[in-house]
């Protein structure tokens, strides 16, 4: 296997683990009265990567985050997939080769946890898993995620930016060193 | 303008990426409907690779977490122990006379027992501390996981409690490990069934769920009743069902009484009595019976 690809698999084991140990701590209520949180940590740091992965490793490299992800945390094993393989493509297809700006990722990630929130949500209500209205739904769950996720993509950002994962960027010949 | 070699292949790689997106977005819509008619529980192989995985999470990096910041909580709670003490002091004055109260009523039931040849009573039970080693609100199933599970004599189908009330019952359990499905999901497979004790009257119903909007369990009344009392307290009645339940668990409050136009169905909402912001130790409950 590609070292490259094993190491950026390794960087989102280590923030899937964060995400998880972030869920433990957070404060959560099962009655769906209060807030909920979800941290995106791996879904951030997925988001940056994939800006910067090589073509050829850039869908096992999705399929195995969704695949990870969905038997590990989730409850619904294709979809999960299913969406990161859809943001490696739609990532790939409207970024520019080169490196995200701070408020281009921002957004892209922005997007890309809007668009995973509301589509298992809306995959939990054709479900019947849930019957929380959209509106609930919206202020205690969706809009107080987003907020706590662009808290932490400052520090995903910080760290994906200085500790300089994927190294060098070889402008002239398109893929990194 | 004359088309260069470059602008074809640029158009058709343009095309064949407006392709690939419709087909992902539509896939995403297909499989969603498709999700409708097949069950979305884990196979058991999946539960079984993400439970141990949950486990080795919690025993290598929560539970010393835990540990470090429990030593923290613990010595803060030192400060206020000469008060509690002082408490505890004024009541343990009265448990004397409640202990002797409980000692004969105990040695009446023994003779009961003893005269009508009944070993054990539909209220009795044992319980099994466990800890909660997975507890993900954000995943919609409203699923937590104990560090508990056959090895440690655990069912599927025991009761779960906290100190407080009933939280759900074991939906599925590995050698290692339980997964118990809590009474608020709002898609429970199996029903509960309860008594309300309403003043001198014992009325009875089964829980079919959690109405998320007004943020009470919903029970579907069997017998009949005209008033309710305020607060009427639910427990479980241990009847029916997989007959893993014992009697008199307490589940909650009752709060609101609501009859179908029809007339068919009477509606009662619950505000359950355990505490679901915070889930770390809970008891798994184990109905004492003539099979043990």
């Amino acid at each position: 296997m590609n070292k490259r690809l094993v190491r950026y698999l390794l960087i989102i084991l280590v923030c899937f683990i964060c995400d998880d140990l972030l869920k433990y701590y957070l404060p959560q209520s099962f009655l769906n009265k209060g807030i909920t949180i979800i941290p995106y940590l791996g879904l951030i740091m997925f988001t940056l990567l994939n800006n910067t992965i090589d073509e050829d490793m850039r869908y096992p490299f999705a399929l195995i985050c969704g695949g990870f992800y969905s038997l590990i945390y989730g409850n619904s094993l294709l979809m999960y997939m299913l969406l990161f393989v859809v943001f490696a493509f739609v990532g790939r297809l409207y970024t520019k080769k080169s490196k995200f700006t701070y408020f281009e990722a921002l957004l892209f990630v922005v997007l890309t946890i809007f668009t995973q929130e509301v589509v298992i949500y809306w995959l939990m209500w054709m479900t019947k898993v849930t019957k929380l209205f959209i509106v609930t739904y919206m202020l205690n769950r969706l809009l107080p995620t987003v907020i706590f996720n662009i808290v932490g993509y400052n520090l995903v950002y910080y760290i994906h930016d200085k500790l300089k994962i994927e190294g060098d960027n070889n402008v002239y010949f398109g893929k990194r060193s | 303008m004359i088309k260069t070699r470059g602008d074809i292949l640029n158009n058709r790689r343009k095309k064949r990426n407006k392709r690939i997106l419709i087909s992902c977005i539509v896939a995403v819509f297909v499989f969603s409907f498709f999700s409708l008619f097949i069950s979305r529980n884990q196979t058991k192989i999946e539960k079984m690779f993400s439970n141990s995985i949950a486990v080795v999470e919690y025993y290598l990096i929560k539970k010393p977490i835990s540990f470090v910041g429990d030593l923290f909580s613990e010595y803060n709670a030192l400060k206020d122990v000469y008060q509690e003490n002082k408490i505890l002091k004024e009541k343990l004055n009265s448990y004397a006379s409640v202990e002797a109260n409980t000692d004969v009523l105990s040695s009446e039931i023994k003779k009961l027992k003893d005269l009508t040849k009944i070993n054990y009573l539909p209220s009795e039970y044992k319980t099994k501390t466990a800890g909660v080693v997975t507890r993900d609100a954000s995943n919609w199933n409203n699923e937590i996981l104990l560090d508990v599970g056959s090895m440690g004599n655990v069912e599927e189908g025991m009761v779960v409690c906290d100190s407080q009330g009933m939280i759900g019952t074991i939906s599925s359990v590995t050698e290692i490990s339980a997964t118990v499905s809590l009474l608020t999901t709002q898609n429970p497979t199996k029903q509960v069934p309860v008594m309300i004790l309403n003043g001198n009257d014992t009325l009875y119903g089964l829980m079919d769920g959690y109405d998320v909007n007004r943020g009470y369990l919903s029970i579907t009344l069997l017998s009949d009743v005209e008033k309710l009392e305020k607060n009427a307290k639910v427990y479980t009645s241990g009847l029916g069902g997989d007959g893993m339940s014992p009697k008199g668990i307490y589940i909650g409050t009752s709060k609101k009484l609501s009859v179908k136009s029809d007339g068919t169905t009477t509606k009662l909402y619950v505000k359950p009595a355990a505490n679901f912001n915070d889930l770390s130790y809970v008891a798994v409950v184990k109905k004492v019976n003539s099979h043990e």
